[in-house]
This record gives structure tokens, C-alpha cells and sequence, in this order.
């Protein structure tokens, strides 16, 4: 039997799938109705919107793209002001074009997202955003190394993740997943930044200087060229891609189940927050929800992960600057948070906890004792790391008006998280969205202005304080009865007991796990809050046991892509101060 | 919604002056300081080769392979493990039992490197045969002597829970009579592993002896 | 030593007794756990005293260079941080320069793009130089059978100890550290 995808004419060959029915979206009526009120208000033929998806979703003739962005950027009652994600999906054979652009775009106006799809092909160029949205930057390129989609009028269309020497398009559908190309020394392309304004008086003969990729202050897998008129930067490029581990392609070679190991290594200080994130999307395209008892694990853990990324980004941005002591005090209670999350799930960094539809194992007897402790204790050493940096002049010096971006300029290119807020603007997908009951606790998010690195760090601290009265009052309304995972032999498999003693249940067991989750056909987008901003996962699901498409929405790439616009005008060491403030983690950014 | 907004503080004439603060701040590590010396008991650090630090019983280490009572692997070589496995790195090789007609693995190898330690191989299993240990102590000089066999894995019966770590259920459980096979079982092929010509002389050089004699259990 | 007891700590320990004690003493066979004996007549006095005290001295001050690229960076800065204190066994300066290091800790994936930089840092590091491989990523690729990801970092330098674990505890870090150090002392290093 063979069933076309829902984009695609091409046949499905995989088992039988045990749900063929496509994705139905919560609340469809809604979107379907705010998608045709968004599509009169662009009033243009060339969009036509799509029903029944999970955001309004509108289908744009290629060459009209740009004049669609920016008519939905600036129409003062929509105002999509945040790009979101832009990623290609490669649907071989498939007679309106080979490819899906899609564009994602959020309004901080109405808390509102619209998803643009761009069919195209490998011949046909799509304009590039670039003039609208500064923040696709990077995303345009990716798309081009990933599936060689063309993007007209980008400034610097060259390979991002992988390297010179690489052949064809990783991510196109008859690339095959293990196909390495040799890269030696001798092929390493020079890196040469664009210096916009060169002083003509200068005293100083320009150098160009290569920061990293092995360089103790650029975490080992970010490399950043700067040419220098002096001590001051005029001109930064970055390079990226040292630690691409082929996330997307891996996930779709791997089953729903898989996947969730590759997640952990995608933001690895905070490795909880994206199991849920991911374990999430599948559920929405799925139609459970995790019992009440797991979403509350979840919750916790992904707060006191939150706050172990932020001590992590504290520790290592004030041991770059010198500050060695910080890093021994806020590494010791990061330890004591990793020994709750062995306690629940036997790892600490990686923990691979959550499963689609709740968790793996219940949390162990004296949970909520050992956050008790934690919970108490936290404090103390934020408090500590407080004495020490924010009324130190020689902190305040490294850190004031440094690497300052504006809000305009953030909002732009795409920043979330806590470098968002660090300008101003206070959105947070806990918030937003609120996922996981995040909508009972009560907390606040804190802003700062100026956007340079003091108000990253303020904001940081601030967090993780929010962070720990979410856990106050959790902690208060303690662990709620039930299971932690569904109750679906499609989905989660069954207890042991059962599997032991149940031919049944063994049955289930045997095909849930050879056959994998099938999800219904259709596509879906998740958002969560992770340590560095919004993570999504947006799926696209053929109904087969594997994903067809898994995106990531990585927030560091869009943090990262400003950087080198950032540090313009500065010295080295503020680059660096900088750098660390951005909290970039190398597992997330290059994917 | 709440939005707390941060300001800054400037920076008083006290702290201008900058002594002042260093003072505050060398009194924060004096503190530390102080507080280490005096209450050795709670420095954070483990002395690790001689203090080993306890992980919980769900620590995701090193694999083993279970017995039942009368010491036969209850491994029943159905690859759910490999399927499970996203590393790919368990190889299996199934053979039959001419008395019993039930199968049993005849080679059973783990690739310690490939593995992620993500504890599917123990989900995925039906019979109870596959757990973790608390045993973190892996590295290893050869490459070669990554892959651990059948003779590393296998342990006798009634090993006990003190070395256990991620497992599929806590507490009881009756573990006889499993759904999926007899119980009865076959011996281990101890004397002559069918794998042992496989082409790994670091992993099989040696005395070839019963695995109920190579494999005591830890702690024991 | 007396057993530590830590009222305030949710980390709990015990004085030398769970995991791998067996191990130490050879009750179980672990993987690797099998020292090479010399061979007859491939030491001679002189040369063995010698050796035995450049392998006591090098073993006991090693000068790791950090190469973490990913989440194993992470458990190997727990290593350095303070609960583990890689410093009680000489081996606390940790520099960033190739030049002024010995053991090369890679830690954390390395990619293609990644290899001609490893390379490099590996050539300019001095004469006795260790490698450790820390990871399922920088042992043998891990789960990453991917377009961009080398498997094992043995194809472009040799290893001297294979730490498996994804990541490894950075008690199992340091127990390859040991290990290389009694590997060094023993004087049995792959050039």
C-alpha cells in the first residue's frame, strides 16, 4: 500500500502505519479562521493560505516572498517583527518543486506566529530575506549547504556547518547519512572579515587575527577572525560548523524513541529542557499529553536545569575574564543539581529521561526531599557569586557597555532568551506559551536595559532566582499521584510486570519497539524555553516510524549570528567578555 | 504579567574607592576559606580513588547479562536490544538449542565505545536479561578490547542488587516463568563459545574458563 | 583516613568500596584489564632504573591540554572544578597552549572540519606527548555514523586510553588518568 505525504507525491513504503488519519491540530477552527483574517489583510494573490495546520500557514509564490515579510512586518495591527526559523524540507519528485522554504515569524503585538511555505527547486533561486530580516542570515545559508537551495541577493552564500571540501547537500533525502569527504589542512579556506570603516588617520598597520577554533576563551569549537587597527577590532568574521553532528540527518534515520538521546546533546548544559521540548512536539502531533505527574517532573527538572545552564554561563564568562574563584563556587552547586537529575534517571549530564508521553521512570522516593535541599541551598552561592562580581569595579569596568546591542537591532536578528530581555523586551515562552502548567506558577521576568553584557549577566542572576520560586511553590504543592507515563501500547511501552507475564503486552512491547511511534501524517512546531532562549522543534511526520524531517530552532545560532557585528569597535578582550555573556553552546549552534 | 525591570546601581563612593569592596570580596573567600579548614567534613571534594562517590541505583554503567537459578544466560537472543540500541553498537548471533529447541545468543557483543549509556537496551528487553551496573570504571588502553563478549558480560544467578544500576523495574518482582520463554533455558556454551573464533585475540586470548567462575559478582 | 560523612551534601559516598573494587583486584575481567608483562630480557638495569624514575616524574605531573569541544568538556570541567580536583595528582595546570602540555584531553566530538585543527594542535605539542580519548564521540564516533563526523579520533592521532561513557563520569576521567599515569610510569607509551 502506498499513501502519498500530504506535500509530497511520493510513495510511503514503509510498515503498515497504525494511525493513518493526518494530524488534526488543537483549536484548528481558531487558526484556520485567523489565518484567512491575516491572509485578507496582505490582500495579495500570490498567498494562499493552508488549513488545518497548528499556526496559520500561508503557501507564497517564490519570487513575492520578500514583499510578503515585510508586508507582515510592518503592518501596524500584525507587526511579525521576530524571525523566528527558516529551514528547507526536501520532498523528492515532488511536481511543484523539489523543496519547502519555511518561514517562521512570531508578533510580539499579538503573541501570535505565521508559517510562510516557499515551494522552489534547485535551479530556481529564492530571493533572499536579507533586506527585511537581518536574523535569516545565517538560516539562508544553512538551508543552501544543507539542500542547496539558492537564496538571490545573499551577501556571503558559502557553506556554514560543513567544510570546504564537503560535495552535495547533506540534508537532501538521497544524500546517504554516512558519506564523509576528507578535509586536510592545505583545504582550509582563509578567512578574511570585511572591514567597513578603516580610519584614515590611523597610526596602526592593520592585523587580521585568528581567535580559535581551540582557543580557551572561544569553548573550543568557535573560531572568530578579527582584523585589528590596533588593540580595536574594525572588522569580525565568524565561522561555525566544528561541532556538526548531523543532528537532522540522524533523526531521520532513527525512530521517534531514538531521537531523544540526540536531543540531549543539543544544548548539553541543559539537556532536560530539550527531551521535554522534543517529547512535547511528538505529543502534539501525536494528540496526548503526559500525565500530570510526569509534567511536573518535568517542570522541576527543567528549572533546576535552567539554573545550572545560567551557573554555567556565569562560571565560564567570569573565568574567561579572569575571576577563577567564581568558577570554583558556582561549579559546586551545578554538581549537586546534576546528582538529583542521577538520582531520577542514572546521568548526569545526558539524562535521556523523558520518553513521548511522560518519563522513563518514576522519580525516586526521596525527590522531593533532595530538591528540598537544593532548593535551599542554591541561594547561597548565587548570593556568593553576587558579592563578588555585580560591586566590583573591576567586573563592572570588563562589563559595562560592552558588546551592547539594541532592541531594534536584537529583535532583528532574531534574539530570544535571556539576551532578548537583556534589552528590554520581556518575552519568554514560559509566558507566552505557557506549556507544562507554567501558566499556574507565579514568576516574573526580569528586563534590563542596554542590552550589553551587565544586563546579560543581571538578567541571568534574576533568573535564576524566578527559576527557584517556581521550584518554591512546586516543591509546596508536592508531587501529584498517577503514572508518569500514558496509558497507550502505540506510544509508551508497557511495565515490565506485564510484558513478563502478558503475551499481550508482549506483543505491544515487541512492536512498539520494531516498528517505532507513528505518528499521523502532518507537521508540527513546539516551542520551549530553553537555557539560551526559544528551542523549538518543528516535525514533519510521513506516518512512517521515522521522523521524515526534524528541525531544530536553535537559539544560539540566531545569538551567534550578531556577534561579529557586536564586537566591532572593541577590543579583544571585551570580544571575549562578550562571547561568554552570549552563552553560545557549540552542541546546539552547529547541531 | 510580571516583568521585574533590573536597574543598576551606581556605584556609591564607598565602592568607588575600591578597597572597600576588596575587603567584602576577600572576606567572601575568607569565609570559604575559613569554613573549609575548620569543617574538613563538608569540603565538596571526593577523594576519588579512595572515596568513590555512590551513584544511585539507577546509574547507567557498564552492562551485564543475567542468569537464571541454574545458571543459564536468560538472554533468548530476540535482537530487541540492537533495534533499540540508537548506536547500533550490541552485535548478536543467535543459535539453537538441539535438546530444547529454544535459542539462546551464541554471540552477544557490546561495543563499550559506540555506546551511549542511554539505558534502551534494558527498556527494550523482555526477559529480564540485559542490566546496567554502577560500574564506571571503563577506560581501557587497546581499542580492541572495547568490545566485551559473552565471557564479560554473563554473570551468575542471584547477583546482588548492590552493583545494580539503571534496571528495568525496582523493588520485587517475579522474575520465573517469563512470558516470552520457559525458564527453562540451556546451559552457557562456557567451554567452547561458538564467537570465540572471531577475530578479536585481545578480547579472547587466555584461559577459556566457565563464565560462573570469570564473573563474580561485584561486591561479593 | 577516617570514613567522610557529609550531613549537609545530597551527594552521597562511601569510603572505597562500590564500583569496580573487584576490578582493582582483578576479580572480574573488564575490558583492557590485562597489563602487558615484559619480556624476558627487554630491560636492562641501568636503563630500567632510569626509565622507571622519568616514568615516576612524568606520570605525576602532567600537563593536561584541554581539547573539549561538547558535552564531555562539560564532566571535564567537573574534573578540574572542585569536587573532583584533578590538582592532587600534579596535574592542575591545565594549559591552553600545545606547547607548554603533555597529555592532550580531547574531549567532546570531533568533526571533519574539526580534524585538520586537532592534527595540528597534536603536532606542536612536545615530545613525550599522551593522548586521552575521552567519550563515545572522540573514541569511536559514538552514535554519530554521520556525514561530518569522524569516527574515532585514532584515524588522524594515536591514542594511549579510550575512556568509553557518553559522557564518562569524571570519577571514570580520572580513573583513565590513573590509568595513563600507571601507564607512563610503567614506561609502555605508543610514540
Amino acid at each position: 500500500m502506498s499513501t502519498p505525504t500530504r506535500f509530497s507525491s511520493m510513495p510511503y513504503t514503509g510498515p503498515a502505519p497504525t494511525n493513518r488519519s493526518p494530524y488534526i491540530p488543537k483549536g484548528v477552527d481558531a487558526i484556520d479562521k485567523r489565518g484567512e483574517e491575516i491572509e485578507a489583510k496582505i490582500a495579495a494573490p500570490y498567498v494562499t493560505s493552508v488549513p488545518g495546520q497548528d499556526l496559520p500557514t500561508f503557501i507564497v509564490e517564490r519570487e513575492k516572498i520578500v514583499e510578503v515579510l515585510r508586508k507582515l512586518k510592518e503592518d501596524t495591527e500584525l507587526r511579525f517583527e521576530l524571525p523566528v526559523d527558516l529551514f528547507g524540507v526536501d520532498y523528492p519528485r515532488r511536481p511543484e518543486g523539489r523543496f519547502d522554504v519555511v518561514y517562521q515569524l512570531y508578533s510580539f503585538k499579538n503573541n501570535e506566529r505565521v508559517r510562510l511555505v516557499v515551494h522552489t527547486d534547485e535551479d530556481k533561486a529564492v530571493p533572499s530575506s536579507l533586506p527585511v530580516f537581518q536574523g535569516f542570515d545565517w538560516f539562508e545559508r544553512e538551508a543552501w549547504d544543507m539542500y542547496g537551495i539558492k537564496f538571490d541577493g545573499h551577501y556571503n552564500l558559502r557553506r556554514i556547518l560543513t567544510h570546504e571540501m564537503f560535495q552535495g547537500h547533506a540534508l537532501r533525502k538521497d544524500y546517504d547519512p554516512a558519506q564523509r569527504w576528507l578535509l586536510t589542512e592545505k583545504d582550509v579556506a582563509k578567512i578574511v572579515p570585511v572591514v567597513e570603516h578603516h580610519p584614515e588617520d590611523s597610526d596602526f598597520e592593520q592585523v587580521t587575527l585568528n581567535l580559535g577554533p581551540s582557543h580557551p576563551a572561544t569553548h573550543g569549537t568557535l573560531r572568530i577572525v578579527v582584523t585589528l587597527d590596533g588593540e580595536r577590532i574594525i572588522g569580525a568574521d565568524t565561522e561555525i560548523g566544528y561541532l556538526h553532528r548531523c543532528f537532522e540527518k540522524m533523526s531521520e534515520t532513527h525512530t521517534y524513541q531514538q531521537v531523544i538521546p540526540f536531543t540531549d546533546r543539543l544544548n548539553y548544559c541543559s539537556a532536560i529542557i530539550n527531551n521535554v521540548g522534543y517529547c512535547m512536539a511528538v505529543e502534539k502531533l501525536l494528540g496526548i499529553e503526559a500525565p500530570p505527574r510526569a509534567q511536573y517532573i518535568r517542570l522541576v527538572l527543567s528549572e533546576f536545569m535552567r539554573i545550572a545552564d545560567h551557573l554555567v554561563c556565569i562560571a565560564t564568562n567570569v573565568l574567561d575574564m579572569g575571576a577563577l574563584t567564581n568558577f570554583w563556587y558556582l561549579f559546586q552547586p551545578r554538581e549537586e543539581i546534576y546528582q538529583l537529575v542521577e538520582a531520577c534517571c542514572g546521568a548526569r549530564l545526558l539524562p535521556t529521561y523523558t520518553r513521548v508521553g511522560g518519563l522513563s521512570v518514576d522519580a525516586p522516593a526521596n525527590f522531593l526531599d533532595m530538591a528540598k535541599t537544593l532548593v535551599k541551598k542554591l541561594p547561597k552561592h548565587i548570593d556568593d557569586a553576587e558579592k563578588l562580581l555585580l560591586r566590583n569595579r573591576i567586573f563592572l569596568q570588563r562589563v559595562e557597555g560592552v558588546g551592547a546591542i539594541t532592541r531594534e537591532s536584537a529583535i532583528n536578528h532574531g534574539y530570544t532568551g535571556p539576551c532578548l530581555r537583556a534589552t528590554g523586551v520581556a518575552y519568554d515562552v514560559r509566558k507566552a506559551h505557557p506549556y507544562m502548567g507554567y501558566e499556574t506558577y507565579d514568576f516574573d521576568i526580569p528586563v534590563a536595559e542596554g542590552g550589553d553584557t551587565l544586563a546579560r549577566t543581571l538578567v541571568r542572576l534574576e533568573e535564576m532566582r524566578q527559576s527557584l520560586r517556581i521550584l518554591r511553590q512546586a516543591i509546596d504543592r508536592g508531587l501529584p499521584a498517577g503514572p508518569v507515563i500514558v496509558d497507550d501500547p502505540y506510544v509508551a511501552l508497557p511495565p515490565k510486570e506485564k510484558v513478563y507475564n502478558e503475551m499481550e503486552s508482549l506483543i505491544y512491547h515487541f512492536k512498539l519497539i520494531m516498528h517505532g511511534i507513528q505518528p499521523p501524517v502532518g507537521e508540527t512546531y513546539f516551542q520551549v524555553e530553553g537555557g539560551n532562549g526559544e528551542l523549538g522543534f518543528h516535525l514533519v511526520s510521513d506516518g512512517s516510524k521515522n521522523p521524515y524531517r526534524v528541525r531544530v530552532r536553535p537559539p544560539c545560532f540566531a545569538v551567534y549570528q550578531a556577534f561579529r557585528k557586536m564586537i566591532v569597535g572593541q577590543t579583544i578582550a571585551d570580544a571575549i567578555a562578550t562571547l561568554g555573556s552570549l552563552n553560545i553552546i557549540a552542541g546546539e549552534l552547529d547541531r | 504579567m510580571g516583568v521585574i525591570k533590573i536597574e543598576r546601581k551606581k556605584l556609591t563612593f564607598l565602592e568607588r574607592i575600591y578597597l572597600w569592596e576588596t575587603a567584602k570580596g576577600m572576606m567572601v573567600t575568607l569565609r570559604h576559606l575559613l569554613r573549609n579548614l575548620f569543617n574538613y567534613k563538608d569540603l565538596p571534594i571526593i577523594e576519588y580513588p579512595e572515596v568513590k562517590r555512590i551513584y544511585s541505583e539507577r546509574f547507567r554503567g557498564r552492562h551485564i547479562l543475567t542468569t537464571r537459578e541454574d545458571g543459564t544466560t536468560r538472554c533468548v537472543a530476540c535482537y530487541m536490544c540492537s533495534t533499540a540500541c540508537p548506536a547500533e553498537c550490541i552485535t548478536i548471533e543467535a543459535a539453537e538449542d538441539d535438546r530444547t529447541r529454544e535459542k539462546f545468543p551464541a554471540r552477544y557483543e557490546i561495543d563499550l565505545l559506540r555506546c551511549v549509556y542511554c539505558g534502551y537496551c534494558v527498556d527494550a528487553c523482555p526477559e529480564d536479561a540485559i542490566y546496567m551496573t554502577r560500574d564506571y570504571e571503563l577506560a581501557i588502553d587497546t581499542r580492541a578490547r572495547s568490545v566485551v563478549g559473552l565471557r564479560d558480560l554473563v554473570v551468575p544467578p542471584n547477583m546482588p542488587v548492590e552493583p545494580m544500576g539503571w534496571r528495568p523495574y525496582y523493588g520485587e518482582m517475579r522474575k520465573e516463568g517469563t512470558a516470552g520463554g520457559t525458564g527453562r533455558g540451556q546451559e552457557i556454551r562456557t567451554a567452547a563459545f561458538p564467537d570465540d573464533k572471531a577475530p578479536n585475540p585481545d578480547l579472547y586470548q587466555g584461559d577459556v574458563r566457565p563464565a560462573s567462575e570469570s564473573t563474580p559478582a561485584r561486591g561479593a | 583516613m577516617s570514613k567522610i560523612e557529609h550531613n549537609d551534601s545530597i551527594i552521597g559516598r562511601k569510603y572505597a568500596d562500590l564500583p569496580g573494587q573487584g576490578a582493582e583486584k582483578g576479580a572480574i575481567t573488564l575490558p583492557g584489564e590485562r597489563a602487558r608483562e615484559p619480556e624476558a630480557g627487554e630491560e636492562s638495569i641501568l636503563l630500567t632504573t632510569l626509565e622507571t624514575a622519568m616514568g615516576w616524574v612524568r606520570g605525576n605531573s602532567l600537563w593536561p591540554m584541554p581539547f573539549g569541544t561538547a558535552c564531555c568538556a562539560i564532566e571535564m570541567m567537573s574534573m578540574l572544578a572542585s569536587h573532583y580536583d584533578i590538582a592532587r595528582f600534579g596535574a592542575e595546570v591545565v594549559r591552553f597552549s600545545p606547547r607548554q602540555a603533555d597529555l592532550m584531553i580531547v574531549a567532546g566530538t570531533i568533526v571533519d572540519k574539526m580534524g585538520p585543527v586537532l592534527k595540528k594542535i597534536y603536532d606542536q605539542m612536545p615530545e613525550p606527548k599522551y593522548v586521552l580519548a575521552m567519550g563515545a564521540c572522540a573514541t569511536s564516533g559514538g552514535f554519530y555514523r554521520a556525514y561530518h563526523v569522524m569516527q574515532g579520533i585514532d584515524e588522524i592521532v594515536p591514542v594511549d586510553i579510550w575512556v568509553p561513557g557518553c559522557p564518562p563520569t569524571p570519577d571514570g576521567l580520572l580513573y583513565g588518568i590513573l590509568k595513563l599515569k600507571e601507564k607512563i610510569e610503567r614506561g609502555e607509551i605508543r610514540r
